[in-house]
């Protein structure tokens, strides 16, 4: 790393860039409530470092790394001791209850119209709140579910992309040799996915071995590509994506043994092609949001099939409809629907999955006081998670914000299998 | 004999008046095409100051740099957050277009996603300022789809003559959209720049006075340099302080595109 700053020092004081920085510290505290009594669940100190070179109009030096320990440790000890992440893309444990993170390096050029990027960066697509449909090209970090921002969970990948303007339309490609697939957190962890939509189950007193995980690792062959063309047709944006690439969650294929009373689980991760399209429209108050998605080849736990795993297409869209009636204030609302195409039964998630989601954002006293609630609810299994938070700018470099994460309803669902890690967060963050 | 003479006077009065009313008409529309038609370039780069200073004295302090560039009668400009570091990358686009609705999207750095936003709340608050975003739209301009306008009266003030403007939105629709029943302008006679303004709100309370100062000529065209937005009802003030004013500066079309938006570019 200090090669590294030397290296870009070096870079300024020769080509005279101009270099901007910022330094953001955050002290964060969750605690969550048993039975009959509170718990502190973590208490972080987050530190990231942006450093910005810039030299020209034209082009950019970024690098930011983050550094966080948790001196609770008691959410997800030594997660990045899994093997989920490439090599180049792992973060660096310090000891069980921290880490440091090269969360982006890239370099940026104009090229007449085209913007070209190489390095480690986030690929951000779709405009969806709470939900992700078209934006699949970084993995998740999953360690703390979907609670922090997806700017921080979302995980940084290697990269090249592409990113040419025309006068009303846009054309990205992007080639991503970096095999690092989503965090999933170990089964110790506060927030380790227990739900049969995702966990295969083993028969009561089974053994349960879990075989070596089979991941990509060449970083041609089992590379990722994605296009992407955006257009304007008068007021309406409208964007087609493809994608050619792993799906960043294992897919765990199981089997038993009745013999030897043994249940054996493989992770492997496979490979899937995806087709989308969205298309935004402002009238009036409202803005009207669709994003829908083809998968070709995705694979679902099967309780029926052959190693527990039935492959299908899938289709997904959410519908959400953003409206700007209220001063200062906005009210979202989505509907996401997921089908499994095929004839099949046994599948473990439902094969029409239908998610709302409710936000409402308000601004008070000239931007100093900012209220918002999310909340997420599966109509399947009826569950889901409530999100209030409310954030005041003490000074213009610093925050301090309470929220509560209330996951509720059927304990084998996305959401309601956390009901025992609902928490109260409270933090406060100062930039430099 | 008597009552002839009287109903020539009353006739006389009615279209005397009618005369007047119709000349104050066509007058109050001439000082505002000629505020609207004020040279302002065709491109713009600037740096933006902007002071906040709420109720307790308490000041906030926010740097932007912004660009502006006309095409034909529609107009692209993007501003973005210099400081504080807490919102840097924050950027904001806005197409005013004249024959369709306007578009405008916002990029929050902390969402890394450029959001689409609605043109009609043209009367909230611009990014915790006291001005409106139909006020940073129209850079001092007027509408004159949205206004009926008279010149109420023609004063002198310290040595400089103005028009004093009324401008009454058309309908209540727009009064509610624009959070305005009426606006008082003191447009200068000279350089057709309003030195003042007043805003009276939805039910005709006042609500907040514009002043406009430090106004001096950059490449020849004339240049607010300084302005300051109080608010009446809660005491809060907004003063926004331009520098580095270019207008020969080339300002890129792709200045205007989501993918700069998010590059800060």
């Amino acid at each position: 790393m200090k090669v590294l700053f030397l290296f870009l020092s070096l870079v300024v004081f020769l080509f005279g860039a101009q270099s901007s920085q910022t330094l953001k510290l955050r002290q964060e505290n969750s605690v969550t409530h048993e039975s009959d009594h509170s718990k502190l669940q973590r208490s972080i100190l987050n530190a990231n470092h942006e450093v910005n070179i810039d030299y020209d109009d034209e082009s950019r030096f970024v690098i930011e790394t983050t550094i966080e320990v948790d001196v609770r440790d008691k959410t997800n000890p030594g997660k990045y001791n899994n093997s989920s992440y490439s090599n180049f893309s792992k973060p660096l444990s310090l000891g069980t209850s921290g880490y440091i993170e090269l969360r982006e390096l890239y370099f940026e050029k104009y090229v007449d119209d085209t913007l070209l990027k190489i390095g480690k960066m986030q690929n951000v697509w779709g405009k969806a709140d709470g939900l992700k449909l078209i934006d699949k090209l970084n993995p998740q970090d999953y360690s703390q579910f979907i609670l922090p921002s997806f700017e921080d969970s979302r995980i940084p990948l290697w990269s090249i992309s592409s990113l040419t303007n025309f006068e009303n339309s846009e054309f990205e490609i992007i080639w991503i040799p970096d095999t690092t697939y989503s965090n999933i957190p170990s089964s110790s962890a506060s927030y380790a996915f227990t739900t049969s939509r995702i966990i295969p189950r083993a028969p009561d007193g089974a053994s349960v071995v879990m075989e070596d995980i089979d991941k990509p690792n060449h970083i041609l062959k089992d590379s990722d590509i994605a296009l992407k063309y955006l257009m304007m047709l008068e007021n309406m944006e409208v964007g087609f994506y493809y994608l050619y690439f792993y799906e960043d969650n294992p897919v765990l294929y199981n089997t038993y043994d009745s013999a030897s009373n043994t249940a054996s689980v493989q992770a492997q991760y496979e490979r899937s092609h995806f087709f989308a399209l969205s298309f935004d429209y402002a009238k009036g108050d409202f803005v009207y949001r669709v994003e829908a998605g083809f998968t070709k080849d995705k694979y679902f736990l099967n309780d029926r099939a052959i190693r527990g795993i039935q492959k299908s297409d899938e289709f997904a869209y959410i519908f959400g409809i953003d409206w700007y009636g209220f001063e200062q204030s906005l009210l979202s609302v989505q509907f996401n629907q997921a089908y499994i195409l095929s004839d099949k039964g046994g599948y473990n998630v439902p094969k029409v999955d239908n998610t709302i989601t409710l936000l409402y954002k308000k601004n008070f006293m000239n931007d100093t006081l900012f209220a918002e609630i999310l909340m997420i609810h599966n109509l399947n299994d009826n569950d889901g998670l409530i999100r209030p938070k409310l954030s005041h700018e003490l000074d213009v470099e610093s925050m301090i914000y309470i929220g509560l994460d209330k996951f509720y309803g059927d304990e084998d669902g996305l959401y309601g299998e956390f009901k025992e890690q609902s928490r109260f967060t409270f933090g406060y963050e100062q930039t430099f | 004999m008597k009552i002839i003479k009287n109903t020539v006077n009353i006739f006389t009065s009615i279209v005397g008046l009618s005369l007047v009313s119709s000349l104050f008409a066509l007058d109050a529309l001439e000082v505002v095409k000629k505020v609207n038609e004020r040279e302002d370039g065709l491109s713009v780069v600037r740096d933006l100051k902007m002071e906040l200073i709420d109720k307790r004295g308490k000041k906030r302090i926010r740097e932007t740099i912004s660009y502006r560039k006309y095409y034909g009668h529609d107009k692209k400009s993007v501003i973005y957050y210099k400081t504080p570091k807490r919102l840097s990358g924050t950027g904001f686009l806005t197409f005013d277009n004249k024959t369709k609705d306007d578009e405008q999207w916002l990029y929050l750095p902390s969402l890394r996603k450029v959001r689409r936003v609605s043109a009609a709340a043209r009367g909230d608050w611009f990014l915790g300022t006291d001005f409106s975003y139909e006020d940073i739209k129209k850079e001092t301009k007027i509408s004159t789809t949205d206004f009926d306008f008279k010149i109420l009266e023609e004063v002198d003030e310290k040595g400089i003559s103005y028009y004093v403007l009324e401008s009454i939105p058309k309908n209540k629709t727009l009064i509610k959209e624009l959070g305005y029943s009426k606006i008082i302008s003191l447009i200068d006679k000279d350089i057709f720049i309003a030195r003042k303004a007043t805003f009276y709100d939805e039910r005709g309370g006042l609500l907040k006075t514009l002043l406009n100062k430090d106004i001096k000529k950059v490449d020849d065209i004339w240049t607010i340099h300084h302005l300051k937005m109080e608010n009446h009802q809660n005491k809060h003030v907004s003063n926004f302080y331009f520098s580095n004013v270019d207008y020969k500066k080339e300002v890129k079309d792709s200045s205007f595109t989501k993918a700069s938006l998010k590059r800060r570019r």
